[in-house]
């Protein structure tokens, strides 16, 4: 169970962070290039970046994926470890089960995806893709396996909140990667290039929060259940966890936005003399976002067991 | 107005949870702890999730432990019935085991008598 729920874990964090990378790349990156008008070192260093990172989140999607399969197979026959599993249960598992008829689906995708990030090209295509992988997560959950005359909500629901998260905490990710950028960068034109950057995702942000809110409570509708499971139930108790890593969330994001922010769009606009000064925060900015991006890791996790927890409604 | 974000995201992943759920029994014919009257063609039971037909089972057993349903366990969606033959006045256990659409496997049992 305790390998099952990793598995499930790399492949969420995993597959939020591919769809992240290309929905931070054209919904805040592309609009603020096309703005500049120009593609320097800086964009073409952070192109650089963002293929590597997708690679290896590819290689983290692949990787769990056959982990995950092994593993729910040993889980269904019972099996102790997927070692154990003859050729007959996998069969079984893959081609008389939702889940292994899902999982073919979404490797298929996973490999075309494969293909499409070696080529580097279809860049749109690409995003499709990888926002597929993404959003057929839902069907694998909760969403999936719900019983009774409730139609297509819940499943609506989690594929829009799974979208959503691409951008937040996805987009953490990259915009971790631009800041550490234009950290490096000595040229004012970069500087402005990720101030740009950094106020374009937060102006982005807010619209996610609106669809985040819908699909969340629209989950808790269907999941949660009374206020008072949240105590009572190991289910519940994960879930306070994940309320105190996002209140320390919290804390962060009113920092980065009250303080760090406006002084990072300030020391945008001054030229070299206060260059040394303008690092600091930057500085801060970066250590404040790979915190964020760190709880952002461990809501995950605690996602991650959460799937292999029945929840109170149950 | 980043502040408002992050407000409203723990607000929201408070409660949204991209959960597995388990199958758990919601109600079964003849009924959990029921005595009926006469002998019931079928047992029938509805969980409370969608199931996997290729792992779950429902099994009838007499006082002594014998299975004496048909063996024939039917899954529609989060239904699964095994029809029986005639059976004699007596205790029975329903024992099921099942694997939830989304992977998990539950099982239980409960009783009913025949008069």
């Amino acid at each position: 169970m305790l390998w099952l729920a990793f598995a499930r874990t790399i492949q969420i964090a995993a597959s939020v962070l591919l769809a992240g990378l290309f929905a931070f790349k054209l919904v805040v990156l592309a609009p603020v290039a096309s703005r500049h008008k120009r593609v320097d070192k800086f964009q073409l260093r952070l192109k650089g970046l963002w293929g590597r990172l997708a690679l290896v989140a590819w290689g983290a999607v692949i990787v769990s994926a056959l982990a995950w399969f092994g593993l729910v197979a040993a889980s269904i026959s019972g099996a102790a470890t997927p070692l154990d599993i003859d050729v007959d249960t996998l069969q079984t598992v893959l081609l008389q089960t939702q889940f292994g008829h899902l999982w073919a689906c979404r490797l298929g995708c996973s490999l075309v995806l494969g293909i499409l990030l070696f080529m580097g090209s279809h860049e749109v295509v690409t995003a499709v893709f990888a926002f597929a992988i993404l959003a057929s997560l839902a069907a694998a959950g909760h969403s999936g396996a719900i019983a009774g005359n409730v139609g297509p909500l819940p499943m609506i629901g989690d594929i829009g909140h799974l979208i959503a998260a691409a951008l937040w905490p996805g987009g953490l990710v990259p915009l971790l990667i631009v800041l550490l950028q234009q950290y490096r960068a000595v040229d004012q034109s970069s500087k402005r290039f990720a101030a740009d950057v950094v106020r374009r995702f937060s102006a982005v942000s807010l619209v996610v929060v609106g669809l985040l809110v819908a699909t969340g409570l629209l989950n808790t509708y269907f999941i949660v259940g009374s206020p008072g499971a949240l105590f009572t139930t190991d289910y519940g108790r994960l879930l306070l966890l994940k309320i105190a890593l996002f209140i320390l969330m919290l804390g962060l994001g009113a920092w980065n936005l009250l303080v760090l922010k406006p002084r990072l769009s300030r020391a945008a606009m001054v030229e070299s003399q206060a260059a040394a000064a303008a690092t600091m925060p930057i500085q801060l900015l970066i250590r404040s976002v790979a915190c964020e991006t760190f709880l952002a890791a461990g809501v995950v996790l605690v996602v991650g067991f959460l799937g292999t927890t029945p929840p109170p409604m149950h | 107005m980043k502040s408002i974000t992050r407000l409203t995201m723990i607000a929201l992943l408070f409660t949204a949870t991209s959960a597995w759920a388990h199958a758990f029994l919601d109600h079964a014919d003849p009924r959990v702890g029921s005595t009926v009257h006469e002998s019931p063609s079928q047992v029938t039971v509805w969980m409370t999730e969608n199931l996997e037909p290729a792992f779950s089972k429902l099994q009838v057993f007499n006082a002594n432990g014998t299975e004496v349903d048909r063996k024939d366990t039917k899954v529609n969606g989060n239904v699964m019935t095994v029809s029986l033959p005639k059976l004699i006045a007596g205790k029975y256990r329903v024992s099921w085991q099942v694997v939830s659409v989304d992977t998990h496997r539950t099982s239980g049992t409960f009783d009913f008598s025949l008069q």
